[in-house]
C-alpha cells in the first residue's frame, strides 16, 4: 500500500523539464574522448592479438615474466602489496603530522604565526623538480637511496604544506563551544583537541587520506629516479614492462593493459566508495 | 599594581611556567610538521643555492666554480627553444584546461543538475570526468601511447589504416600535441570537482527569480553561474600554471622530451640534468631560477586570495 502511494506520487511530482537529450548527446559526444581510450584498454586486456576473448593476459598476478636476456619480473601481487605499504604508510604520515599542525593554525596563538601560515601558501607551491637533485644528494648522504622510505619520506615532506592549509580549512569551521565545553569542565588542550575537535573534523581527515593515498599509490617518479630494482611498486613494474626493443614492447599490448587495469581498479573502486564523503567536504573545504 | 607586587616568588614562578606551557603547546603540535620540512625542504633548498656554485656531478664530487654555471644557462644556445615550447605548453595548456572544464561543469552541473533536475546523470558524467584524474600517471600515459601508437597496435592509425587511409607518425610528427593534448585533458578533469561544487552553492532562488524575470538559461549561464565560477577559476588558473610549468613526469612518460628535444620544457630539462646527464651543478643552477618563479607565483597567490584574512585569531588565550 505504502510503497503503491509514493510510486504514484513520484509520478506525479516529476516537473523535470523535458529537451534534456541534447545535452546528454554533446555531453556523451565530448566524453568519448576519454571513454574510448579507457574501453580499448579494457578491450585489449580481455581479447588475444587477434581479437579473440581470453583470460591468458592476466597470467602475469601470478606468474613470472620474461623481459630480455634473463631478466625476470617478479608475479605481480608482490608489486601491487608493496604499493598498497608504500600509499599507506605516506597516508598516515601526512595525517599524523598535517592535522596536530593543522590544529595549532587554526586554533592557537604562537609567535610568527602569520609569517608561517604565508611560509605554508608558498612551499605549498614548491616544485618537487626543483628540489630533485638536492635530494638525489640528501638521499644518498643519509643511507636512504634504494629504500622505500626516503621516498615516503620525500612525498610526505612535499605533501604535507598543502595538507595542512586544507585542514586548517576544516578545523576553522568546527564550533569554539564544543572547545569551551571541553577546556571549562577541564580538559587539556591535547585533550580537547583529540577527544572533540578531531571527531569532529573527521570528513576533512577522511579527504587527506585520500589523497595523499591517492598520490602514494601513483607515484612513479621519484621512485623510479631512487629505487633500482625493476618491481619496487606496481608504477615501476609497470614501467619496467614498458622497456622497449627496437621501437617495440617486449610485453605484449595485452598484458600491459591487463597490468594498467590492475593498476587503477583499486584506485576507482576506492573512490567510489568514498565518493560522497569527498564530494560533500570539497563543497565546505574549498578555500573560497 | 599593588596585586603585582603582592605576588610571592612561587606564584610567580607558576605564572611563567604556565605561559610557557601555552605558547608552548602550538609548537609542540608542529614539531613532527617543523622537522620534516626542514629536513626534506628547508635543508635541500640550502643544498641546492650551495651545489648551483660548483662542478659537482655524478662522481658526487666537485669543486667551487662561482657563476659559471649560470652563465653557461645563459650561453646554451638550446635556451631559447625550451623556454619557447615552456610557454607554449604552459599558455596553451591552462587555457584550454580550465576553458574544458567549464565546460563540463556547466552541462553536468548546471544543465543537468539544475536547469533539468537529473542529478544522477549529472554524478555519473561528473564522475566520468574525474577518472583521468584519478588514473596513475604512468597508466594514464601508456594508454594514450596505446591509442595514438604505431599501425600495429595504435587504436587511431588501425582506425585509419581500416578507411584506407595512410598512418600518421603521431610521436615523431605531433609530440607537442599529443603532449599538450594529454595534459589538458588530466588538467581539466583535475579541476571539476572544485568548479562543480562552487555552481551547486549558487542559491536555487537566484536562478529561480532569474528565470521567472524571463533570463533565457544560456543567459543565466553567462550572468550568473561564470560570476559564481571567478575566485574558483583564478584559483585553478594559477595552480595550473604551476602545475604545468613544473610537469616532468608526463613528459618522460610520453615523448621523453623528443623528438629532437621538441617537447623539451623547462622543468623536464632540469630532470634531465638530473637524471639522465647527472650533472648536478649546472642543474641546481637551473632549478634555482624555478624556485624563484614558484615562489613569484605563491607570493601573488597570498596577495590574491588574502591569505591574512584567512588566519583569524583564535578565540582562547589558554
Amino acid at each position: 500500500m505504502d510503497t503503491k502511494r509514493r510510486f504514484f506520487e513520484r509520478v506525479q511530482v516529476d516537473d523535470r523539464p523535458p529537451g534534456v537529450l541534447k545535452h546528454v548527446i554533446i555531453l556523451i559526444l565530448f566524453s568519448s574522448i576519454i571513454i574510448i581510450p579507457y574501453a580499448w584498454l579494457f578491450t585489449s586486456a580481455m581479447t588475444t592479438r587477434d581479437g579473440s576473448f581470453t583470460l591468458e593476459n592476466w597470467s602475469f598476478l601470478w606468474q613470472e615474466i620474461e623481459l630480455k636476456r634473463g631478466q625476470y619480473l617478479p608475479p605481480a601481487y608482490k608489486p601491487l602489496l608493496s604499493s598498497l605499504m608504500f600509499a599507506t604508510i605516506m597516508a598516515v604520515c601526512v595525517i599524523v603530522t598535517a592535522v596536530p599542525a593543522a590544529y595549532a593554525f587554526s586554533r592557537t596563538k604562537f609567535v610568527g604565526r602569520r609569517f608561517m601560515a604565508r611560509m605554508l601558501v608558498v612551499l605549498d607551491a614548491f616544485p618537487s623538480v626543483a628540489l630533485l637533485i638536492s635530494f638525489i644528494i640528501l638521499l644518498s648522504k643519509m643511507g636512504l637511496v634504494n629504500k622505500l622510505i626516503g621516498v615516503i619520506f620525500l612525498k610526505v615532506a612535499m605533501y604535507l604544506p598543502g595538507a595542512i592549509w586544507l585542514m586548517k580549512g576544516f578545523f576553522d569551521h568546527v564550533n569554539w563551544d564544543m572547545e569551551w565545553a571541553a577546556i571549562v569542565d577541564g580538559a587539556s588542550r591535547f585533550k580537547t583537541f583529540y577527544k572533540v575537535i578531531v571527531p569532529a573534523a573527521k570528513p576533512g581527515i577522511l579527504v587527506i587520506l585520500v589523497n595523499s593515498f591517492l598520490s602514494g599509490w601513483g607515484e612513479y617518479i621519484l621512485i623510479n629516479l631512487f629505487m633500482r630494482g625493476n618491481s619496487s611498486t606496481m608504477s615501476s613494474f609497470i614501467g619496467a614492462m614498458m622497456d622497449r626493443e627496437d621501437g617495440r614492447f617486449i610485453v605484449s599490448g595485452g598484458v600491459l593493459a591487463a597490468a594498467c587495469i590492475c593498476y587503477i581498479i583499486p584506485v576507482i573502486i576506492g573512490f567510489v566508495c568514498t565518493q560522497k564523503t569527498l564530494l560533500q567536504v570539497k563543497q565546505g573545504g574549498s578555500k573560497q | 599594581m599593588e596585586k603585582e607586587s603582592s605576588k610571592t616568588k612561587k606564584d610567580r614562578m607558576a605564572d611563567r611556567r604556565a605561559r610557557l606551557r601555552v605558547q608552548g603547546f602550538p609548537f609542540a603540535m608542529m614539531t613532527p610538521f617543523l622537522i620534516i620540512t626542514s629536513i626534506f625542504v628547508v635543508v635541500p633548498i640550502i643544498i641546492m643555492f650551495i651545489l648551483s656554485f660548483t662542478d659537482f656531478n655524478f662522481s658526487m664530487k666537485g669543486s667551487f666554480i662561482g657563476l659559471r654555471n649560470y652563465r653557461q644557462i645563459f650561453g646554451y644556445p638550446g635556451m631559447g627553444q625550451i623556454l619557447l615550447q615552456t610557454f607554449l605548453f604552459v599558455g596553451v595548456s591552462v587555457v584550454f584546461s580550465v576553458l574544458g572544464s567549464i565546460f563540463i561543469v556547466i552541462i553536468t552541473t548546471f544543465y543537468l543538475d539544475i536547469i533539468y533536475k537529473r542529478k544522477k546523470l549529472g554524478l555519473l558524467f561528473r564522475v566520468l570526468w574525474l577518472v583521468p584524474d584519478l588514473t596513475p600517471t604512468i597508466v594514464y600515459m601508456f594508454m594514450w601511447k596505446f591509442v595514438f601508437g604505431a599501425e600495429n597496435y595504435g587504436l587511431i592509425n588501425k582506425f585509419l589504416a581500416f578507411f584506407g587511409l595512410p598512418s600518421v607518425a603521431w610521436f615523431t610528427d605531433y609530440a607537442m600535441f599529443l603532449l599538450l593534448f594529454t595534459t589538458i585533458l588530466k588538467a581539466a578533469s583535475g579541476s571539476v570537482i572544485l568548479f562543480s561544487s562552487a555552481v551547486s552553492q549558487i542559491p536555487e532562488n537566484v536562478i529561480q527569480s532569474a528565470k521567472v524575470d524571463g533570463a533565457s538559461s544560456l543567459t543565466i549561464c553567462f550572468k550568473i553561474v561564470l560570476s559564481y565560477l571567478r575566485w574558483p577559476i583564478m584559483q585553478k588558473t594559477l595552480w595550473t600554471i604551476l602545475g604545468s610549468f613544473c610537469t616532468y613526469e608526463s613528459i618522460k612518460l610520453l615523448t621523453d622530451g623528443g623528438p629532437m628535444a621538441k617537447t623539451t620544457t623547462y622543468a623536464y630539462y632540469i630532470y634531465q640534468n638530473a637524471y639522465d646527464f647527472q650533472e648536478y651543478g649546472y642543474g641546481a643552477a637551473l632549478s634555482v631560477f624555478m624556485v624563484i618563479m614558484s615562489t613569484a607565483l605563491g607570493m601573488l597567490m597570498l596577495r590574491i586570495f588574502k591569505i591574512d584574512k584567512q588566519m583569524q585569531d583564535p578565540r582562547m588565550d589558554i
